[in-house]
């Protein structure tokens, strides 16, 4: 093993792997329940570091999906059911690149592997049974089904003794009857991994399995067959090439058994000579394959028995699985051999046996580890499906590079398709993944459908309407490119209200003149006796050496422009808690709290906020509390303070936060649901009133001035938006 | 009678206001439904207990409610003229209901609606203009409610009548004796309209009372009126929480001397603050304040006899309030450990322990 190295590249390539912020601000959804059944599994996880080496060294890692870490700090927020939902994790091969070369020992090959475990959960036909073949005693207890049921098709149509002479598997049970039971049998879980299929597709692409376009789905498996076949991408894997070989001898072995019964089970049919001889060309390549299933099988139990041995947990889900495959490639090998060597007490059970281990393998494919083989495929066609219907969307003109006709026709420094041009396309879950990068070449109305289309999906849940979008589409890249849009577009609409215009003209006017104008800045003041009640009482000028309420007033009422522009350009204005002690002690009644907040509102539509620290920190409240208003109709919601962003509250916050959702339900509260109380989602009619009052009132002025200045900012300190609302999020 | 038999009369200029005896339609809180969801179903079947008609949403479950604007106006991402039509809109939402009062959850809220009120009543004109732009923004008109009191008041005007329901006093349920509380009322309950405030800013009264009608004893202490923190920008905005943090250190310091065993307070901002904020200031100062932080419907509730968990949510709080039912005699689970920043147990002290001398 090569010694590890922390300078980060991406794809050779020198990189910094910044901070992943797309959900610092968004809320997560909470349930945890997977992670908490298996925490000890999945303990290594608390050492990450987030440093992003193994994002670093993985060639699955792309620019704007920083994987593995992306999904390592899903599962730390407790948002596992994102991370599993995601096609990445059935791309990744277990090759532990990742893990030889993680730091802290965070270990991520494991816990991709326990996300595919709960991927398979999620997507399992019916579910119980894939949370039945985790536990020991469930999953005995089909096994036991399988060969109580089997005894009895021996019993009613074949033999326990069968007739003396040389070993005969058939006279145990004839093969009139042994293919269609395993052919009819073979139906059930073929459905029900059919079903998983279409669910995954769903979560991966948006859309359902059903309606996709059979030409362009065969023609993506086509070019996805390379891969899939040959599992080239493995050969990326630098520190376990023997894991990426023993994992070619499994995928190979059981192709080709596969093929081997399949043929073998058509000579059979069709009267042919059974069994082969020892010589029969087939018969040596299905022994060919058996050896490799029981070498590959070997390599991957001996890894397991390692890791237990260094008393790490493996998953029962891990040995019910490589314990079914090792069983029936030796039972199966064991079988033929004692039929070559005549050894007739043994021979039968083991042959029963065999049997017994291949149709529980069969009965349980959707549930067990089994089920990769199927998503892995699907996911690599997928991939290659969503590439193809992006490329038949894209609209003549398009460039090599992707670039659309209208993104290069785009204002300079906008790098946004005028409303209705541009390419479309991508599903709503697809442009939900996606950064503002990418989400700028598609048009207002891709986007905007996009958004309410999946704001709107629900399902029963705790009694009532449930919304599974609100959590996902809270501060995603697609609400905020669709929030500066719809703003934008609103602001620079016909038929604005008095008010509007209003703020559109004060934003080009002195300072003073708001001073006089302000319809707050006119009522706050009466006169000013500057005899310092209101800075005695200030726990900020208490705690803010600089803040002094008084001297704002004094700045206020000295009608000096420059002297008020300055104050505007400091940080001063921003230190005010707004908590009204100043208020409270005036003697003339001055509305000193309310002074400084038109202070701050002036500040911003003209930019002048951008030039301190505190001031700056505005976009990050625009995003917050104007998006979640905007949005949600609640300035705060209850997603919001993630136990991450809040370590001051302690781990008694963290761990009712485990349980959010469920801790409202149990409360009284609506938790993105129909309701009155704590967490509903609001009807789109009362969210359509509310902005327009919002419009009506001039907000949108305001908000589409703060985004203008922070992106004059951004451009100026050179950081993309991403970066830009990072920075000032976490600076001061 | 003869004057100078009679005994001198403390006088204080207490404000006293109109509560509304019936007819409540109850505005969302951000804060409190992020933070406490408990506590707004909770006042609601506190009014139902009462039997007083209230609304939370005009057409249950499509609630028409929405955010007063508080955080955004205060944020300073807001103009006022959309406050006033946000709050317009739901008073219209209100009457629509057939309610003529307005009793918030939030403080902030409270201060809001008056706010607006008092802008209508002050700028000539600004009536007309509202109920036009209003109209033409979403058809309703323009209905000033009748009172706009904050929750606190009408629990407060009926705590006696509560006092008769409850099946437990703020008492000490061993010794007998009245349980010590400190009120921390909210900045914009008492501060920006002292005369709609029961008692004005210096000696307001809508806690105290209420402590004592249940039993316990009010607790004063110096830095009573200073604000907890909060800030909006402040403890939402990480790098300025260390304002939060020295506000929340500076009333726990000036509360301990005095042992308090219980912090009630009426907004939701300073239950979170005082409540979640504890663990950071002691792990901050290596202090070991422990006291548990309620809120008034949360007390009330915990007094009648309801259920600490279901209904009133206490393991939603980072103090553990179970020391506190312990010693009133409340039924409960068993102490939950209090954590420390690597999730090692500590030992509660003090308040929390029952042990305040």
């Amino acid at each position: 093993m090569t010694a590890p190295d922390y300078g980060f590249r991406l794809h050779g390539k020198r990189t910094n792997v910044l901070p992943d912020r797309s959900f610092d601000l968004a809320v997560p959804p909470h349930s945890g329940t997977f992670t908490r059944r298996h925490a000890p599994a999945m303990r290594s996880l608390e050492a990450c570091l987030q440093c992003g080496a193994c994002t670093a060294t993985c060639d699955l890692a792309r620019d704007d999906t920083l994987f593995p870490r992306r999904q390592l700090t899903l599962v730390r927020l407790g948002l596992e059911d994102r991370a599993a939902e995601g096609p990445e994790i059935w791309k990744c091969y277990a090759c532990a690149d990742c893990t030889a070369k993680c730091p802290s020992g965070a270990k991520p090959d494991v816990i991709m592997r326990r996300l595919r475990q709960l991927a398979i959960e999620r997507f399992a036909y019916p579910q119980p049974l894939a949370r039945a073949v985790d536990e020991p005693v469930p999953f005995l207890v089909v096994c036991a089904i399988v060969a109580v049921v089997l005894a009895g098709l021996v019993a009613l149509g074949g033999s326990f003794s069968p007739a003396p002479g040389p070993i005969d598997y058939a006279g145990m049970l004839p093969n009139p009857v042994l293919i269609p039971i395993f052919s009819g049998l073979s139906v059930l879980p073929l459905v029900a991994i059919g079903v998983g299929a279409a669910r995954a597709w769903r979560s991966w692409c948006g859309s359902s399995l059903w309606s996709v376009r059979p030409a362009v789905l065969w023609a993506s498996v086509r070019k996805a067959a390379p891969e899939i076949v040959t599992l080239r991408q493995m050969a990326g894997c630098q520190d376990h090439r023997l894991r990426s070989w023993a994992h070619r001898a499994i995928v190979g072995a059981v192709a080709g058994l596969l093929v081997a019964s399949a043929v073998m089970t058509a000579l059979v049919v069709v009267g042919k000579q059974y069994p082969l001889s020892m010589g029969n060309p087939l018969k040596i390549l299905a022994n060919v394959f058996a050896a490799l299933l029981i070498g590959g099988t070997s390599y991957f139990l001996w890894l397991r028995i390692a890791e237990a041995s260094r008393g790490e947990r493996v998953g029962f889900f891990d040995w019910a699985f490589l314990s079914s495959v090792f069983l029936a490639g030796v039972t199966g090998a064991a079988t033929e051999a004692m039929r070559a060597a005549d050894i007739r007490p043994a021979a039968y059970p083991t042959y029963f046996a065999h049997l017994v281990i291949v149709l529980v393998l069969i009965l349980t494919l959707p549930y067990t580890k089994l089920a990769h083989a199927v998503y892995r495929v699907l996911a690599l066609a997928g991939e290659e499906y969503a590439a193809a219907e992006r490329a038949a969307m894209v609209q003549p003109g398009t460039s090599a590079l992707g670039r659309t006709g209208a993104q290069d026709r785009a204002a300079p420094g906008d790098g946004a398709p005028a409303r209705g041009e541009g390419p479309t396309g991508p599903s709503p879950e697809e442009l939900l993944t996606m950064s503002h990068a990418e989400l700028r070449q598609y048009p207002d109305t891709v986007l905007e459908d996009a958004y309410y289309k999946l704001r709107d999906q629900n399902e029963p849940r705790h009694g009532g309407r449930y919304y599974p979008n609100m959590k996902r589409l809270a501060a995603s890249a697609l609400e905020r490119e669709k929030d500066r849009r719809e703003i934008d577009a609103l602001v620079h609409a016909a038929g604005q209200s008095e008010w509007e215009e209003w703020y559109q003209k004060a934003a080009e006017q002195p300072c003073t003149w708001w001073l006089e104008n302000h319809i707050v800045a006119r009522h706050a003041l009466t006169t000013c006796l500057n005899c310092g009640m209101c800075t005695s009482v200030c726990p900020a000028a208490e705690h803010f050496e600089e803040y002094d309420p008084r001297v704002i007033v004094d700045t206020a009422l000295s009608g000096d422009e420059e002297r008020i522009v300055d104050l505007l350009k400091s940080n001063i204005i921003w230190y005010c808690a707004q908590c009204g002690s100043c208020n409270s002690r005036c003697p003339h009644n001055n509305d000193i709290m309310n002074l400084v907040g038109s202070l701050r509102t002036l500040a911003q539509l003209k930019g002048y906020h951008t030039q301190s620290v505190r001031g700056r920190q505005q976009y990050a409240g625009r995003q917050l509390w104007a998006a979640n208003l905007w949005n949600r109709a609640i300035s705060l919601y209850f997603r919001d303070p993630v136990p991450v962003a809040h370590p001051d509250f302690g781990p008694r916050y963290a761990d009712w936060w485990a349980d959010l959702e469920e801790e409202f339900v149990r409360a009284g509260g609506t938790p993105d649901m129909d309701g009155a109380f704590a967490g509903r989602k609001v009807t789109p009619e009362t969210l359509a009133e509310l902005r327009s009052c919002i419009r009506a009132g001039g907000a949108l002025v305001l908000w589409q001035k703060i985004e203008e200045h922070a992106a004059a900012d951004a451009a100026r300190l050179g950081l993309d938006i991403d970066d830009y609302l990072n920075k000032v999020s976490t600076e001061g | 009678m003869d004057l100078l038999d009679s005994k001198p009369v403390i006088t204080t200029r207490r404000d006293v206001k109109p509560i509304p005896e019936d007819g409540y339609y109850m505005p969302a809180s951000c804060v409190m439904g992020t933070f406490s969801p408990s506590v707004e179903p909770l006042i609601g079947r506190l009014y139902d207990l009462l039997g007083r008609r209230w609304a939370m949403s005009a057409m249950a479950p499509s609630s028409k409610n929405t955010c007063c604007s508080g955080i955004v106006t205060h944020g300073n991402v807001f103009t006022i003229e959309s406050s006033l039509l946000v709050v317009a809109r739901l008073w219209s939402v209100a009457a629509e209901a057939g309610f003529e009062n307005v009793t918030t959850v939030c403080v902030t809220s409270f201060a809001l609606h008056n706010e607006m009120r008092q802008l209508l009543l002050t700028e000539p004109g600004l009536a007309d203009k509202v109920d036009r732009v209003l109209f033409d923004a979403c058809g309703r008109r323009l209905v000033v409610p009748k009172e706009i009191v904050h929750c606190s008041d009408v629990i407060y005007r009926y705590r006696a009548e509560l006092a008769r329901a409850m099946r437990y006093r703020l008492v000490d349920s061993v010794t007998g004796r009245p349980l010590k509380v400190v009120d921390h009322v909210g900045c914009h309950y008492n501060k920006l309209f002292p005369q709609k405030s029961v008692g004005g800013m210096e000696y307001c009264d809508v806690l105290t009372a209420m402590v004592r009608e249940w039993g316990g004893d009010e607790v004063d202490y110096p830095e009573r009126r200073h604000c907890c923190g909060m800030g909006f920008r402040q403890c939402m905005v990480r790098p300025n929480r260390s304002f939060t943090l020295a506000c929340a250190r500076k009333k726990f310091e000036s509360m301990a001397p005095f042992q308090p065993d219980l912090i009630l307070t009426n907004c939701p901002g300073c239950l979170l603050v005082l409540d979640r904020e504890q663990w950071g200031v002691n792990e901050m100062t290596g202090s070991d304040f422990q006291v548990p932080v309620l809120n008034y419907a949360q007390l009330a509730g915990l007094l009648l006899g309801w259920g600490p968990y279901d209904t009133i949510g206490i393991q939603g709080h980072s103090v553990p309030v179970e020391p506190l039912l312990e010693r009133i005699g409340i039924p409960c689970g068993p102490r939950p450990l209090s954590l420390n920043h690597a999730s090692r147990p500590v030992a509660l002290s003090g308040a929390a322990q029952g042990g305040a001398q």
